[in-house]
């Protein structure tokens, strides 16, 4: 039996990104659905997210507008479809410091969060660059910096320096260096609890964007094909997949895109009212399922 | 004729500003988010330095240089609401710049306090100058993972080459 249940839910989307972007190289191909989603697991009397969405105030006209960043809804609202509630959180896990991935960081006022130190010391690094370098650092919220500030300031905001296994039990997190960013984090959530588990999911942040990436397009030659999107490289992007291919055995189903579509059609999973996915991909002891 | 022509010079004049303001604007932002950083590195305990002390002096003088140019605006009416955000995200921001000149360790959790604080205040009013007046943004989008799906990124011509 699983120690955690894990759900993927998907709170906003963006109908048509390219496919050049979600698959480096293949231009002109056309657009595909991006959904934008976090994690919830919950088990061993914790409720843990890895990633937290954003707050819409604060510029959610222009991500409509400009960006065609559709059918947001807020977390508390999305946390509902798996019975929790923002307070009920404790632990949040922040692949990396996009809007997307950690720009609600003041809705869960019980959690703490872990990021790496790297994301952290390079951008700070990027940002005393110049204008000229505004590449490196695009898509952060200042009022977000500010949320993570005064969760430092609680000491509810914990640096972690490279790979640390255990962060609870069962769950290891993994620095993938210079990547789409350059302290992105991946986590492994091995669900039996065993060290050498037979019952390992990674969860890559935005290291893929969908299956595609760790398969590529032809069934009969395989290959890892990068995001399109990374202030490292490609190189790194590629190895970081490989090194997570490989914690699962090779089993490209458990390393979780929260970006990828088709999930829904993987895992068991359903519709909610606004149209949004949510996907079951495991439940512990006494957990009644929410896709039912 | 005369009073059409009032009006287009003074449609004009909160026009000029935000043209004017825009860049500051964006500016601003850049500095909060730095120093924003640089507040979080102070607050994190960890086993070794950071050098933080090139970046702030470089935010200071930014947020200088931002100050004397803000100042410097003519501000019509309808700017003055967005006018005094600027100037209050200037004040809030300077603090936390003064602040972190003293070196994190100094001062114990009342400066912790004060900075979070200062902090908060500075990126709100950053937040509420982009809600009082068309033309600003809380966020830099155009280089985000967003730009790549952005309808003006996809149709943009290349740029004039001027070497």
């Amino acid at each position: 039996m699983a120690d955690y249940s894990i759900w993927v839910l998907e709170y906003a989307a963006v109908e048509q990104f390219p496919r050049s972007v979600m698959l480096y190289g293949p231009m002109h191909q056309g657009t595909r659905k991006l959904p934008y989603g976090f994690v919830v697991l919950k088990g061993k009397g914790e409720t843990i997210l890895i990633d937290t969405g954003y707050d819409h105030t604060g510029f959610g006209k222009a991500l409509a507008d400009s960006y065609g960043v559709s059918n947001f809804h807020h977390p508390t609202e999305v946390l509902a479809e798996v019975g929790v509630r923002p307070e009920d959180v404790t632990t949040v896990f922040v692949t990396h410091a996009h809007f997307d991935h950690m720009g609600a960081l003041d809705f869960f006022p019980n959690a703490r969060f872990y990021i790496q130190q790297r994301e952290l010391d390079k951008w700070v690094w990027s940002l005393t660059l110049g204008p000229e370098f505004r590449f490196l650092v695009g898509g952060t919220d200042p009022g977000d910096i500010a949320k993570a500030v005064e969760l430092a300031r609680q000491g509810r905001m914990v640096a972690i320096d490279g790979d640390r296994e255990d962060v609870l039990p069962g769950i290891d997190v993994h620095l993938a260096a210079d990547t789409h960013t350059y302290g992105s984090m991946y986590v492994t959530v091995r669900n039996d609890g065993a060290r050498d588990s037979a019952d390992t999911w990674i969860f890559a942040g935005d290291l893929i964007y969908t299956y595609d990436n760790l398969t590529g397009l032809d069934p009969e030659a395989p290959q890892i094909i990068p995001i399109g999107l990374a202030v490292g490289s490609q190189s790194n992007l590629i190895f970081a997949s490989d090194a997570m291919l490989n914690a699962v055995g090779r089993e490209v189903r458990r390393v979780i895109p929260v970006h990828e579509d088709r999930l829904k059609e993987v895992f068991p999973s359903r519709l909610t009212v606004h149209g949004q996915q949510v996907v079951e991909i495991a439940l512990a002891e006494g957990e009644a399922s929410r896709v039912a | 004729m005369n009073a059409i022509s009032d009006m287009n010079r003074l449609a004009a004049r909160p026009l000029a500003y935000v043209v004017a303001c825009q860049p500051l604007h964006g500016r601003l932002r850049d500095v909060a988010i730095q120093l924003g950083g640089l507040s979080l590195i102070a607050m994190l305990p960890r086993r070794d330095g950071f050098d933080g002390e090139a970046p702030l002096r470089a935010a200071a003088d930014a947020l200088a240089g931002i100050r004397a140019e803000v100042l410097d605006l003519a501000v019509p009416p309808p700017a003055a609401h967005h006018h005094r955000h600027m100037a209050a995200a200037l004040a809030a921001l300077a603090r936390v710049a003064a602040l972190l000149g003293r070196g994190p360790g100094s001062g114990g959790e009342d400066v912790r306090r004060e900075i979070s604080a200062a902090l908060r205040a500075g990126t709100d009013h950053i937040r509420h100058a982009a809600n009082a007046m068309p033309g600003f943004e809380t966020v830099d989008l155009r280089h985000s993972c967003c730009a790549a799906h952005a309808a003006a990124v996809l149709s943009a011509e290349p740029a004039e080459l001027r070497f």
